[in-house]
C-alpha cells in the first residue's frame, strides 16, 4: 500500500485511516492490534509543519508525549542520557563510528548520485539477540540526492503508527535536514516503510478521535 | 509577538498572542462582544474583525515557525492553536531593532508543572524543594574495598539529596581494619553535607572480628550523633544464633533506633532516609547482582492527605486527579533528569558498571497523614482508595513507557507509593495525626488485641506502599537488652513487616494526664 501526502499531518491521518480500516487483527505483545504489512508513506513536503502530528497527539491531553526538544536531543546528541538506546547514539557514536558526519555526508559530497548512502540503526551485536530488551524500530535510513534535493527513506521494522509514527517521522526529518544543510541542498521527500504498521486496540478510540469526520465518512 | 511569551514557561494560545499584539483592538472588540446590549449586526462585525486579527497573527506565527522561533505544541478541540518558544533550555536569542532596543529571549529551563495549584495550597510538596530536579534521593553502593568507597562517596553528596546506603557492609566489617575509621570520616562528611548514611549489615555474614567492629561503630555513633543508621538484615534463625551479639548491639547503641530488615520476607535492600523508607523491586533486583551503584529513588513528591481533604473535601475523582497530576509532574522531572544525567549525575554514572545506575530507580509519591482517610471514614475505604489509585498509577507508568518505546526512546518510568517520614512534619506538612505509638512494655503486649489489630493495619499498609513502609516499635518502661532481642524476634516471627525499627526512646514532649473534665 502506498500513501502520498503533501504534509506530515495529512500523511499520518491517511496512514492511520488505512490501518484502522484495512488492518488484520493480530495479538502482539500481550495486546490486540490491527496490522497492515509493508505500508509506504511518502510526504512530499516534510518541512511543512513536521511537528503537527505530535501536536495532535498532545491535544488529546491524555499522555505525556516526548517533547520536540527531547526528541531532537536524543537524535542529535550521541550521549545516552540513560535511555536503553537512542537513535543519536546509533547514528553518531555506534562503536565510535559516526555514520552521518563520517560516512553519508562525505560520500554524497564526493558522489551526489551514490546509491550507498545508507545508515543502520540496527546493531546486530546488541539487537540480533533473542532476549534483547528494547531494540530500534527504525532499522535503517537511505539518502538519495535527486533533482538537487535530498530524499530520505526510513525503514521501520515494527511501527505503532498511532504513537510511534509521529516521532519517527520527526526524527527522520531532523536527520534529513541535518544532512541537507551540510550538503547545501534543499530537503526533498520523506518516505517511511512500515514493515508492520499497527494500531493497538487501546489506542483505537483515540485514533478515531484524531481521524474524526474522515472516519465517519 | 515574541513578547507574548515573556515570563511564560508554558504554551501560549493564538488568542492570548492576538490579545497582546492587538490589545487596543481586542479591548474594543471585547467590550462589544461582552455586552448584552450590543446589537446583533455589531456583534457579527466584531466577531469578523476578531477573526481577521487572528488570521493576521497566524500568518506571522507561521513565519516565526518557519524560522524555528516558535513551535506549535497542540491544537485544542475548538481548533485553537498553542505555541511555545522554539528554544532549548539554554538557548538565547538577541534582537536589535532600528530603535537600538535589545530584545533577549530565553526559555525557562523548567516548564510549569501540572501540580502547581496543589503546591500553592501546600497539598503537594517537592522533597528537597527547588533542587528536586538537580539531585536524586537515594543510592545504594556495593564496592569491594572501603578506600575506593570513601573516595567514591565524597562527590556523590552533590548528586544525592537524602541517603547513601552501603550494601554488604558485613564483608567490610569482617576484613577491613579501617572500617571504624571509614565510618568516622564518612559520618562526619555526611553530617557536614546534611546527608544520611545507611550501613546494611547481614548479621549471618558477620564473623567474630566483624561483630567486634560493628559494636565499636555502634558505640561511636551513639556517642557522636552521626547521621548513620544501621540496618541489620536478619531472619528469625539469625536472632537465635546471634543472640549475644544482638544484646551487645542494643547495649552499645544505648537504646537508639536500630533498623531491621526481615530476610524471611524480603531479599531486597531497604534504606531509611529523611523522606522515609526506600527499597527496590524484588523481581528487578535479581538482574542487577554485582552492580556497584544503584539509584533507589530519583525524585519524590509528597502529598498531605489531610490538607487535601480539608482544602478540597475528599472525593475519589479529585484525589485520583491529584495523583495523576503528580505522576505527570514526576514524569516531566524524570525526563529532565534523564536528559541531563551525563552532567547532573556524572559522578554517579562514572561508578556504574555494565548496568546504568538508573536501571532500578523509581520515583516516589509519599503520603503524609495517610491515616486521615481511615480515621475520617474507615480502614476499608482507605484500603480501597489506595489500591485503586496505585493500579491507575501503574497503568499510567506502563502507558508512558510504551509511548516512549514506540518513539524509539525507550526509558524507564516507575512510580511507587510510600509514607512520608515524621521528621518532615515541621518542614512541610499539617500536624501529624494523633495516632498512638506502637509501644511494647513486655512480650505479652504482642498478644494484646489492640496491638494485633494495629499490626494488621500496618501489614496492610506494607502491602499498599510498594515503595517501602517502615514502623517503629517503641520500648515502654524499663529497658533491658535481652527483652529487646526477644521482642525483635517476635516481630520477625509473627508479623509480615519487612522493615521496622526498634527504639527504647521515651515519648517526645511532656506526658500530660487528663485529671478532670471541664
Amino acid at each position: 500500500m502506498e500513501i502520498v501526502a503533501d504534509d506530515a499531518l495529512t500523511a499520518w491521518k491517511e496512514l492511520l485511516h488505512h490501518v484502522v480500516q484495512k488492518g488484520a487483527r493480530i495479538h502482539y505483545r500481550e495486546q490486540n492490534a490491527v496490522e497492515c504489512l509493508n505500508v509506504l508513506t511518502t510526504v512530499k513536503n516534510p518541512s511543512k509543519r513536521p511537528e503537527e502530528p505530535i501536536a495532535s497527539l498532545n491535544s488529546l491531553g491524555r499522555w505525556l508525549y516526548p517533547s520536540i526538544e527531547e526528541i531532537s536531543d536524543c537524535l542529535l546528541s550521541a550521549a545516552n542520557a540513560d535511555y536503553i538506546y537512542t537513535y543519536g547514539q546509533r547514528l553518531f557514536m555506534n562503536d565510535k563510528t559516526n555514520q552521518v558526519d563520517g560516512f553519508i555526508i562525505p560520500l554524497l559530497k564526493e558522489n551526489s548520485m551514490s546509491g550507498r548512502a545508507v545508515v543502520a540503526t540496527w546493531d546486530i551485536r546488541k539487537d540480533s539477540v533473542k532476549n534483547a530488551s528494547e531494540v530500534p524500530g527504525i532499522v535503517s535510513m537511505d539518502f538519495k540526492l535527486r533533482g538537487g534535493a535530498l530524499h530520505v527513506t526510513s525503514i521501520i521494522r515494527n511501527n505503532d503508527v498511532f504513537f510511534g509514527w509521529p516521532a519517527n517521522f520527526y526524527q527522520t526529518h531532523t536527520i534529513q535536514r541535518y544532512v541537507a544543510n551540510r550538503l547545501g541542498v534543499p530537503v526533498g521527500t520523506l518516505t517511511t516503510l512500515s514493515c508492520s504498521a499497527h494500531v493497538y486496540e487501546d489506542s483505537l478510540q483515540y485514533a478515531k478521535k484524531i481521524l474524526g469526520r474522515r472516519l465517519r465518512a | 509577538m515574541l513578547l507574548a511569551f515573556k515570563d511564560r514557561a508554558e504554551e501560549v494560545s493564538t488568542s492570548d498572542i492576538a490579545a497582546i499584539v492587538y490589545h487596543e483592538e481586542f479591548g474594543m472588540l471585547g467590550k462589544i462582544l461582552g455586552s448584552v446590549h450590543s446589537p446583533p449586526p455589531e456583534i457579527r462585525k466584531a466577531k469578523s474583525a476578531k477573526a481577521v486579527l487572528h488570521r493576521r497573527v497566524l500568518y506571522h506565527l507561521n513565519r516565526l515557525m518557519e524560522h524555528g522561533l516558535v513551535r506549535l505544541t497542540r491544537t485544542d478541540s475548538n481548533g485553537e492553536k498553542y505555541y511555545t518558544l522554539g528554544l532549548n533550555g539554554n538557548e538565547e536569542l538577541v534582537f536589535e531593532d532600528y530603535r537600538k532596543r535589545t530584545l533577549v529571549l530565553t526559555k525557562p529551563r523548567v516548564p510549569s508543572l501540572p501540580t502547581e495549584a496543589y503546591e500553592e495550597k501546600h497539598v503537594l510538596v517537592k522533597f528537597s524543594g527547588e533542587t528536586w530536579l538537580e539531585t536524586a534521593n537515594a543510592l545504594l553502593l556495593d564496592m569491594q574495598d572501603l578506600p575506593s568507597m570513601f573516595r567514591a562517596i565524597g562527590p556523590l553528596y552533590s548528586e544525592i539529596n537524602d541517603v547513601i546506603g552501603i550494601s554488604n557492609f558485613a564483608m567490610h566489617a569482617n576484613s577491613a581494619h579501617d572500617a571504624a575509621e571509614f565510618l568516622k570520616r564518612t559520618g562526619s562528611d555526611a553530617k557536614d553535607f546534611g546527608k544520611r548514611i545507611n550501613l546494611l549489615v547481614d548479621v549471618a555474614e558477620l564473623d567474630k572480628d566483624g561483630k567486634q567492629r560493628i559494636l565499636q561503630m555502634l558505640k561511636h555513633c551513639a556517642a557522636s550523633e552521626q547521621p548513620v543508621s544501621f540496618v541489620l538484615e536478619m531472619s528469625s534463625k539469625d536472632v537465635q544464633t546471634n543472640f549475644n551479639f544482638l544484646q551487645q548491639a542494643f547495649a552499645s547503641y544505648e537504646g537508639r533506633k536500630l533498623y531491621f530488615k526481615n530476610k524471611d520476607i524480603t531479599s531486597v535492600p531497604y534504606l531509611t532516609g529523611k523522606a522515609g523508607p526506600y527499597t527496590f523491586d524484588a523481581t528487578e533486583m535479581k538482574r542487577t547482582e554485582g552492580s556497584p551503584v544503584l539509584l533507589a529513588s530519583q525524585m519524590t513528591l509528597m502529598v498531605d492527605v489531610k490538607k487535601f481533604c480539608e482544602t478540597f473535601s475528599f472525593s475519589f475523582e479529585a484525589f485520583d486527579d491529584l495523583i495523576q497530576r503528580t505522576l505527570k509532574s514526576l514524569f516531566y522531572g524524570n525526563a529532565m533528569q534523564r536528559r541531563h544525567a551525563g552532567v547532573r549525575f556524572k559522578n554517579t554514572m562514572a561508578l556504574g558498571g555494565t548496568l546504568s545506575p538508573f536501571v532500578m530507580a523509581r520515583d516516589y509519591i509519599r503520603f503524609w497523614n495517610y491515616d486521615f482517610l481511615r480515621l475520617t471514614y474507615d480502614a476499608k475505604m482507605m484500603e480501597n482508595v489506595f489500591r485503586l489509585i496505585r493500579k491507575r498509577a501503574k497503568e499510567f507508568c506502563t502507558a508512558q513507557e510504551s509511548i516512549y518505546a514506540s518513539c524509539g526512546m525507550p526509558a524507564r518510568f516507575r512510580s511507587v507509593f510510600s509514607m512520608a517520614h515524621a521528621s518532615l512534619s515541621s518542614d512541610y506538612f499539617t500536624t501529624a495525626l494523633d495516632r498512638s505509638r506502637l509501644e511494647v512494655s513486655a512480650l505479652k503486649d504482642f498478644y494484646d488485641q489492640g496491638f494485633r489489630e494495629n499490626m494488621r493495619s500496618k501489614e496492610l499498609l506494607t502491602d499498599m506502599f510498594d515503595g517501602g513502609f517502615q514502623l517503629t516499635v517503641h520500648k515502654k518502661g524499663p529497658y533491658n537488652t535481652e527483652d529487646a532481642v526477644r521482642e525483635v524476634n517476635m516481630m520477625l516471627n509473627t508479623y509480615k513487616i519487612p522493615f521496622f525499627a526498634y527504639a527504647a526512646d521515651a515519648p517526645k514532649g511532656t506526658l500530660k494526664n487528663l485529671k478532670s473534665f471541664a
